[in-house]
């Protein structure tokens, strides 16, 4: 060990250090400063940035016998005499959502500007390609940041309640690197674990000796599979009737490598060090059997069982049918006939997955990165055989969602580590294990066949779809049942059969991702749409319009209750139509231009859901009350996973109980605090966990009218409830503030009493949010280059309860679609271990990659949503890669059957290679 | 500036460098940008017991411009490369090259050592650069300090060198450098690098994404004829056909050809119609 004096944040500090470890290590762990985040902790990601010597470095590559004699400063440092201006600029503005990429950002662009106070948005741009974020397409960050160079002032608008631009209530803890997550927690006398991961996609384990690792000094304990309960179970699972669907398959630790990554054995050590040491001293001898990489391979019929004993297809086959498809067909004008293939993608957010387990007195405390802490509480009960009782699950606010979090993985691992040794576990993925063992987005083939009539008007659509869901079924069966009906409900498609499966692989384990089989099904139908107009020389547009579903249409066969509320677009493909020059583009572009480019424009429709009902059940409560300082506490169970949750939670509360939202606390994620609620996943966080929301802020407020009433000595349908206080209408004189009231009730009242109100939500419609898109791209016919030049998206989520964060999911949206559409992809080598392993080979867009970016939010009310809205965030996705290839083939006349358009598919779709 | 411990040593000059590895027992590593032998790969690694800090040599760290040559230490960053003037006029090849390496923080990390080390592992850029430039790469081993045509660079890395400085003629006449990306200009998937020098004749280099740069004699002569533009292209091509190319999930060595092809054709079209 030795000593290192250098500067942190203008404090002279001593640091013992142990060896080359690096300097973020050295801030997170030895200084308790956590705001420089282990992203990815290889140079790639920019989360670690710190200043050193003025200059920004990445830390995680800075090793930190470096740093003796030096000045650093961390992005805790910047603030600490209050925010600075470029901190407060980028809370107003809402430049980050999950806030994990936010510390690195806000270094390095303070060491831009302390270079170049009025560096541009071009310089800007190129400064942050040095940063990664998965959640806001850099757009509001960049922008944010250019109007700050420029010297433009903020408007003096105080933003309040619902439909103002209200900053996340946790913004200014993002920003100065004070937010806690997961990884960034330390309990006293907490034990490190690592989980040995499977080496093979597929094999058996011949024998596992942990001898030596038990022996490493600082291990505290070592089990492996053979230590686990042999209960099987789905990480799904969430309802009783999910039984027949989802099936059981996987244990805590598995005795067969089903997919690289695979959990076998487990370390708790000292140190993250000791740990990782440790795994690699358990010997497993192997037996490698055939890698079942695609679907095809799986299904084939000397196909090896990836799970013993029962076939390959991993759910029930499901078959839906409306109309008649088989007669329809005759009346056909034009029929379209194709296969639409999408590759497994990662979810890549920032925050690598953590969890920390603790059991007092025979009951465990589980802080989670998870989207579903109360489903993560029946999974462990079911996976360990204990009560439900015995689990608290508590999700801080996490550093990204996108449905990677919404089914547990690793965490009961800590679970049993913590049990065994007595003592806090801490599990933290590295990023080679969020790409090798988290969950993927299904890789999909959509075989699907459209016929038109000569109007254009669609007949009959006939699909089959099937996915790859890994080495377990987890959620499959709903991403293929979702695939199958959500892009349905889109058309006024009279006749529609669907056929669907889902196929075990030896590739990573499908699950959750923003938009949930949608996306799959988009490429193909958006695809074909555009091959219908060229056929019946129809523009593609009108083509849409001549179709698309209306207010009041039935939502596919579910009867009366479940007809769609709201659609607003139709309205929004006539206004991206007008924003993007389309008539006059789909004539100019689609030739060669003098650049050497081809040049074309595309749209695209998507839709989603705002709640899985009716198809499953979904419910959730909330919880209101007043403290008797005048504040309210608003409890619920969704954990913000960045998309601004809570304080779309605090705007309704707000609105509701006429206050403004700075006056709501909101308490997020907690199963012990907080009532149930299925969680953030399905876009159902604003619709149906808001919608509990509502209705426990309008409860708690006819409480607040009541006590008014004997406080004023009125009657209570006299009063009004507004700007923070209840007066008598007609006499405004005669009124008390919130503030005063809540001190009334506990201290002067006869009846002291915390004022509270509970609210539930049971949803009665899907509520379809609708997202509309236009991208212009530029293809080079000799490298096979292509790039999105511009992109255009109008979204009709309902009523906005915050504009800014709708546009920063259509931006976020729009990071992933192009994304999907172009470079990302997993790839694996022959015998599926895995190619993309990291940033540097896992193609994520950076600041300079983005083109300009347009959003619109419709006009619309959602009846059935609190204050009119519905969800957003997975709709928002879904038309961005389907518009992307549409535009392509406008390009070139050729047309996109596989995503993503990579230099080499180009070529071959021109007929280069 | 940098604390020396037992684990940890700073060197003053390539020498003591050397003798420190020669002492360890084979348990010491070089430490430059710490791009690829991160801190954290540094501690996993059981059998290190020495990192040897390469950064605490002032030669490494050396950026000097002479009458007709540029030396370039070893550690010298990529950032600093990217942006010197000095490089800009001397060798704007090595210019463009380093500017189009990672992003501006990275490259702050990187050195032209450590990028060159890697020649063979990775797709490295720099090689490919340096040997269209010419010059020498000066390194010290076994052998004491050996100073060799930058063309060695065309092998995978001698075992037990260190890499001390690079001599780099000043840059006469029409250069070019074209990198293979995929969609995001982050990821290479191969590069060309031309320099047609009138006084030492023309050099024409590919990396075909194996990370190990080829000069293609056969362009070279051609060019140095002056050859009408429109024969350039066909000759690339044909050069190319020799030359064998990886195929991997990135891109396959059709395609890497094809596209290598079209960029070797637009570099030799740029540098011969100058």
């Amino acid at each position: 060990m030795s000593t290192m004096r250098f500067t942190l944040n203008s404090e002279l500090r001593d640091v013992t250090i142990e060896g080359p470890e690096s300097l973020l290590l050295v801030l997170r762990e030895r200084c308790g400063l956590t705001g420089a985040k282990p992203v990815c902790e290889a140079g790639h990601c920019g989360g670690c940035t710190v200043l050193v010597d003025g200059r920004p470095v990445r830390s995680c590559l800075t090793p930190a016998a470096r740093i003796d004699g030096r000045v650093v400063e961390t992005v805790e440092g910047l603030a600490a005499d209050g925010p600075t201006a470029l901190q407060e600029v980028l809370v107003r503005d809402g430049a980050f959502q999950c806030g994990y990429c936010a510390s690195g950002a806000v270094i390095r662009l303070t060491a831009l500007f302390r270079e170049e106070p009025g560096a541009d948005e071009p310089r800007i741009r190129e400064a942050l390609s040095s940063n990664l974020c998965r959640c806001t397409g850099y757009e509001k960050l960049v922008k944010a940041a250019t109007r700050l160079a420029a010297g433009v002032r903020p408007d003096d608008h105080q933003p309040r309640a619902v439909g103002d631009r209200v900053p996340q209530l946790q913004a200014l803890a993002k920003v100065t690197g004070r937010q806690v997550y997961t990884g960034d927690m330390t309990l006293p006398g907490m034990l490190h674990g690592k989980i040995l991961r499977a080496v093979h996609a597929h094999a058996q384990i011949k024998s596992i000796d942990a001898t030596a690792a038990r022996e490493l000094a600082g291990v505290v304990d070592v089990m492996t599979f053979e230590d686990v309960p042999d209960t099987l179970y789905n990480s799904a699972f969430r309802n009783p009737n999910d039984s027949e669907t989802l099936r059981p398959d996987e244990r805590v630790l598995n005795d067969k490598a089903r997919y690289e990554g695979d959990r076998i054995a487990a370390v708790a050590a000292e140190t993250v060090q000791i740990a990782a040491a440790a795994i690699e001293l358990i010997d497993v001898e192997w037996e490698p059997l055939p890698a079942l990489l695609t679907t095809d391979a799986a299904l084939a019929d000397d196909a090896v069982e990836i799970h013993e004993g029962t076939s390959n297809l991993a759910a029930p086959v499901k078959e839906l049918r409306y109309g008649d498809p088989e007669s329809a067909w005759a009346d056909a004008a034009v029929t379209v006939d194709a296969t639409f293939r999408l590759p497994a993608t990662q979810h890549t957010n920032l925050e690598p997955k953590a969890v920390i387990a603790e059991w007092v007195q025979e009951r465990v405390t589980i802080y989670a990165t998870t989207q579903v802490p109360f489903h993560v509480r029946t999974v462990l009960a079911h996976a360990l055989g204990i009560p439900e009782s015995s689990a608290r699950i508590i999700a801080l606010d996490s550093g990204g969602g996108q449905g990677e979090r919404s089914d547990p993985a690793d965490e009961f691992v800590a679970v049993m580590l913590a049990r065994r040794t007595g003592r806090p576990v801490k599990i933290v993925n590295t990023r080679e294990e969020q790409f090798t063992s988290t969950r993927v987005r299904h890789a999909a083939a959509v075989r699907s066949r459209i016929a038109a009539g000569l109007d254009g008007g669609l007949l009959v659509r006939e699909t089959d779809a099937t996915i790859a869901t890994g080495g377990y079924a987890t959620m499959g069966y709903r991403v293929m049942l979702s695939l199958g009906v959500r892009s349905a409900a889109l058309y006024r498609v009279p006749n529609i059969a669907y056929h669907g499966r889902v196929v075990y692989t030896n590739t990573p384990v499908g699950g959750g991702m923003r938009g949930f089989g949608s996306p799959q099904a988009a490429f193909a139908i958006e695809s074909q749409l555009d091959e219908l107009a060229d056929h019946l020389g129809i523009d593609p547009i009108d083509i849409r319009l001549r179709n698309l579903t209306r207010a009041e249409d039935p939502y596919l066969d579910l009867g009366e209750q479940w007809r769609i509320r709201s659609n607003k677009a139709a309205e929004g493909l006539q206004i991206v139509r007008d924003k993007s020059g389309w008539d006059a583009k789909r004539v100019t572009l689609g030739e060669p231009q003098e650049d050497g480019l081809l040049r074309g424009i595309g749209a695209a429709v998507g839709s989603h859901i705002s709640t899985v009902m009716p198809y499953y059940r979904d419910h959730g409560d909330a919880f209101v009350q007043l403290h008797e300082n005048g504040i309210f506490v608003l409890t619920t169970g969704v954990p913000d996973t960045g998309t601004g949750s809570s304080t779309v939670f605090a705007q309704i509360a707000a609105q509701t109980l006429g206050v403004a939202a700075d006056r709501v606390r909101v308490s997020s994620g907690d199963t012990d605090l907080a009532p149930y609620d299925q969680g953030a996943h399905s876009s159902r966080t604003t619709y149906v966990a808001g919608g509990a929301v509502r209705v426990a802020a309008q409860n708690l407020k006819e409480k607040l009218l009541e006590e008014a009433a004997l406080c004023l000595e009125a009657n209570a349908a006299d009063l009004l409830l507004e700007d923070g206080a209840i007066s008598v209408q007609g006499h405004p004189g005669t009124s008390v503030t919130i503030d005063r009231l809540a001190h009334w009730l506990r201290y002067e009242s006869d009846h002291p009493q915390r004022l509270a109100a509970s609210g539930s939500m049971l949803p009665t419609s899907v509520a379809p949010p609708y997202a509309v898109c236009v991208a212009e791209v530029a293809v080079d016919p000799r490298t096979g280059h292509v790039a999105v030049e511009s992109i255009i998206e109008a979204i009709d989520c309902g009523r906005p309860i915050n504009p800014m964060f709708v546009e920063g999911q259509l931006h976020g949206a729009m990071h992933m679609g192009i994304g999907s559409a172009l470079c990302e992809e997993l790839h694996h080598d022959a015998d599926g271990r895995l190619a993309t392993r990291s940033f540097a080979e896992y193609q994520l867009l950076r600041a300079a990659d983005m083109p300009r970016m347009e959003t619109v939010i419709l006009d619309s009310e959602e009846p059935t949503g609190p204050f009119g809205a519905k969800g957003l965030g997975e709709a928002s996705i879904v038309p961005i890669a389907p518009a992307i290839a549409n535009a392509f083939a406008h390009a070139t006349g050729a047309r996109p059957r596989e995503l993503p358009l990579t230099p080499e598919r180009v070529l071959h779709l021109l007929g280069t290679l | 500036m940098t604390l020396a411990t037992e684990w940890w040593a700073v060197p003053g000059s390539p020498e003591e460098a050397w003798a420190l590895t020669e002492r360890s027992g084979g348990r010491a590593r070089f430490a430059a940008g710490c791009t690829q032998a991160t801190p954290r790969s540094l501690v996993a690694d059981r059998h290190v017991a020495l990192v040897v800090d390469l950064l605490t040599i002032p030669q490494l760290q050396e950026l000097r411009a002479d009458d007709d040559r540029l030396t370039v230490g070893a550690a010298v960053s990529v950032r600093d490369l990217a942006t010197s003037d000095v490089v800009e006029e001397r060798a704007p090849a090595l210019t463009a090259c380093c500017r189009g390496i990672g992003d501006e923080v990275l490259q702050r990390h990187a050195t032209i050592g450590g990028n060159v080390a890697l020649r063979g592992t990775h797709l490295v850029e720099l090689a490919t650069v340096l040997v269209a430039l010419g010059g020498e790469v000066e390194w010290y081993g076994g052998e004491g300090r050996e100073r060799v045509s930058c063309d060695v660079l065309c092998e995978p890395p001698v075992k037990d060198t260190l890499l001390v400085a690079f001599h780099i003629p000043r840059a006469r006449g029409p250069w070019a450098y074209r990198k293979l990306i995929a969609n995001t200009p982050a990821y290479g998937l191969g590069a060309v690098a031309v320099q047609n020098d009138p006084r030492h004749g023309p050099r024409v280099v590919v990396n075909p994404g194996s990370g190990l740069p080829q000069r293609l004699g056969r362009l070279e002569d051609m060019l140095a004829g002056q050859p009408p533009r429109e024969t350039l292209r066909p000759a690339a091509v044909h050069e190319l056909e020799g030359i064998t190319f990886p195929s991997d999930s990135f891109g396959s060595e059709r395609y890497r050809r094809h596209a290598i092809g079209v960029l070797m054709g637009d570099a030799l079209e740029e540098v011969g119609s100058s």
